[in-house]
């Protein structure tokens, strides 16, 4: 099937002026897969982290939503063991108007904004409710083991006091707590 | 069967091997009518839906013209088309635009296809009926038909609406009817219009040398570069050649003719390429070549390095600009200065070339800017705690004022009562005045019968508060 001329529009567009913290690559083979990365916002538990999602253009976008997944795994209250994303613009409230960009920002947004009321892992959205310091914690930690593979041994050791360890008894524990202004 | 022309000025900068998958879009959808004779302009021929130019049938006898269906998505819009022109949808300028009740505009198909999987308005997702969609304002479809688009055949720059009628009538790269069409026998192939002046050659004929059938209309190239049998003596030797194979055999022919080695630095001898060893020996060039030939290679190794050195010339500008503005700062704290003079000597070593070196004078830049950033907030911070700080010790001064003048009114009030005691008992005893009471008298007139005294008193204390 023909690529419509929208998905190489925005592909264009996507290579030219990037958003700043999100990448978006087509697959040489099958221009409607794309191999994409987001940054973790700033004053985020997933703060550098950089996560690897895929992006599918089914054959009737944009009249269908794009299906994205997260393939880096991520302790948030809206996304699943799978990297399944719970977000209503990729469902019910899709509109052709929206596009890769908008789709991939609202993905950043909710990564800075995590919504535990309408949750798609419930035990993480129940820890989120009832004790957030724990679950910011439980964040970070999984930030750190998973996320942060595209950095060099030098700058992780660096961002070393940054992210708590497993052990709640550990003094970096209380140092992540302060560091984003939890107590 | 349409060349892409578009293509080639379409920017590819993500690894796109996969041309034939772009290509498609830009395809033009040529197909047949029956009559010629009615054929307004309607918004359906404007989708593209036949994919080939297939289905042939008679029009009027004498056209041989086609219809051409465009693709206006596929095209290509001279410059950038304004954002207010493009429909929120396929991103394309809009083709055949309908207006919304929430006064959105989309192309007729595009809505369509986005009303089919919802009633709701794309960009405010305001309940929206499909009944209720009206044609765009006039306006806007002159505002796209004036619009400037490259014809897909010939690359022509034309408005938009006229591109269909550029290609049915005038377009020489375009498709026409072979004129053999209108020949009993009835041609179908097509041709294009440059060309549709000739004869039909669209007829099986042999390759007089390999007894090969093919089409007339083919033979020339054939016979020119496929044909296998067909001989034809060199132009220098007489040697009989394939015809297929002369371009090779020229370049090896010993009778074919060569211009000296030395042509590039101005020798003009020719020569036949067996008697060019006789004329290296006369050559005028024999010795200047070489020499010309050594300068040359000189001369763009030189280039080379006066690239290079403009390069890093222009380096070392940015470092040391880099390095003045640093010691304009002049509060920038001292372990960043020595990490910047220690990167100095770096510069001037011999590959500084080094795109790493730019990165460091980044790193560096960015460090300072957080430094100073870091600074500022600093100051801010120290100017919100002293803020702080006089907040709080303000109503305790206050209070401390209050209660220093309460207290020196009660301790006025308990000298005046025990001056009144004193006199009290002087009168009742009636005894002599002592040292004592010698004041008496005195403090009785200066407190017991004066009250504006207290008031004197409590401007006092006022002042103690004002000098709080």
């Amino acid at each position: 099937m023909a690529l419509p001329k929208r998905i190489i529009k925005e592909t264009e567009r996507l290579m030219a002026e990037p958003v700043p913290g999100i990448s978006a690559v087509p697959h040489g083979d099958n221009l409607r897969y794309f191999d994409v990365t987001i940054d973790g916002p700033e004053s985020s538990p997933y703060n550098h982290g950089r996560y690897k999602l895929e992006l599918f253009l089914p054959d009737d976008y944009p009249m269908t939503p794009p299906k994205v997944r997260f393939m880096t795994k991520i302790y948030h209250p809206n996304i699943d063991k799978l990297g399944r994303i719970c977000l209503d613009v990729l469902k019910s409230n899709w509109s052709p108007a929206l596009q890769i960009r908008t789709i991939l920002l609202s993905i950043q947004a909710l990564l800075g904004a995590p919504n535990p009321d309408d949750p798609l892992d419930p035990n993480v959205a129940k820890k989120w409710v009832d004790d957030p310091d724990d679950a910011i914690r439980e964040a970070k930690v999984w930030t750190w083991k998973f996320g942060m593979d595209y950095l060099g041994f030098e700058e992780r050791k660096k961002l070393r006091s940054d992210f708590p360890t497993m052990a709640k008894g550990d003094e970096n524990y209380h140092r992540a707590k302060i560091s984003d202004g939890t107590t | 069967m349409s060349e892409t022309p578009a293509l080639a000025r379409q920017p590819l900068p993500f690894p796109g091997s996969h041309l034939s998958d772009l290509s498609q879009p830009y395809t033009i959808h040529t197909d047949v009518e029956v009559d010629r004779g009615n054929s307004p302009e309607t918004p359906s021929r404007l989708t593209s839906s036949s994919p080939n130019l297939s289905d042939h049938s008679i029009s009027r006898a004498s056209d041989l013209n086609l219809r051409h269906t465009i693709d206006l998505r596929a095209i290509t819009y001279d410059g950038i088309v304004d954002e207010n022109l493009v429909c929120p949808i396929c991103r394309c300028p809009f083709i055949d635009p309908v207006l919304t009740d929430c006064d959105h505009v989309f192309c007729r198909a595009c809505i369509d296809g986005s009303l089919s999987h919802g009633n709701f308005c794309p960009i405010d997702r305001l309940p929206l009926a499909e009944d209720s969609l009206t044609r765009a304002p006039k306006m806007v479809f002159n505002q796209l038909d004036s619009l400037k688009a490259k014809c897909p055949c010939c690359a022509k720059l034309l408005p938009r609406s006229g591109l269909e009628t550029h290609l049915e009538r005038y377009c020489l790269e375009a498709h026409v009817r072979c004129p053999g069409f209108l020949l009993e026998q009835g041609c179908s192939e097509m041709v294009k219009r440059g060309v549709s002046n000739q004869h039909c050659l669209h007829y099986p004929a042999d390759c007089p040398d390999c007894s090969e059938t093919i089409q007339q209309a083919e033979m020339d190239t054939h016979r020119d570069t496929f044909c296998k049998e067909r001989l034809k003596p060199c132009d220098y030797c007489e040697v009989e050649i394939l015809r297929c194979n002369e371009s090779e055999h020229v370049e090896n022919c010993p009778d074919a003719v060569q211009s000296c080695r030395w042509a590039e630095y101005g020798c003009q001898h020719e020569a036949k390429r067996k008697d060019l060893h006789l004329h290296a020996g006369d050559c005028h060039f024999k010795s200047i070549g070489p020499m010309a030939g050594f300068l040359k290679k000189e001369i763009n190794s030189l280039r080379n390095d006066v690239q290079n050195l403009t390069e890093t010339n222009h380096l070392q500008e940015r470092r040391i600009k880099f390095l003045e503005s640093g010691q304009r700062a002049s509060e920038r704290p001292m372990e960043l200065m020595d990490l910047s003079l220690a990167n100095l000597p770096e510069a001037t070593s011999a590959d500084s070339l080094d795109p790493g070196h730019d990165y460091l004078l980044s790193l560096l830049e960015t460090q300072q800017n957080r430094l100073s950033h870091l600074s500022a907030e600093l100051s801010d911070f120290q100017g919100k705690n002293t803020m702080m700080l006089f907040n709080e010790t303000l109503p305790l001064k206050n209070e401390l004022a209050e209660l220093r003048s309460t207290q020196q009114v009660t301790c006025m009030h308990v000298r005046w009562l025990m001056r009144f005691r004193m006199q009290e008992n002087q009168r009742r005893f009636g005894g002599g005045p002592g040292p004592a009471s010698s004041g008496g008298p005195e403090g009785g007139a200066g407190f017991g019968g004066e009250p504006p005294l207290s008031r004197r008193l409590s401007d006092s204390s006022r002042d103690v508060i004002t000098k709080l």
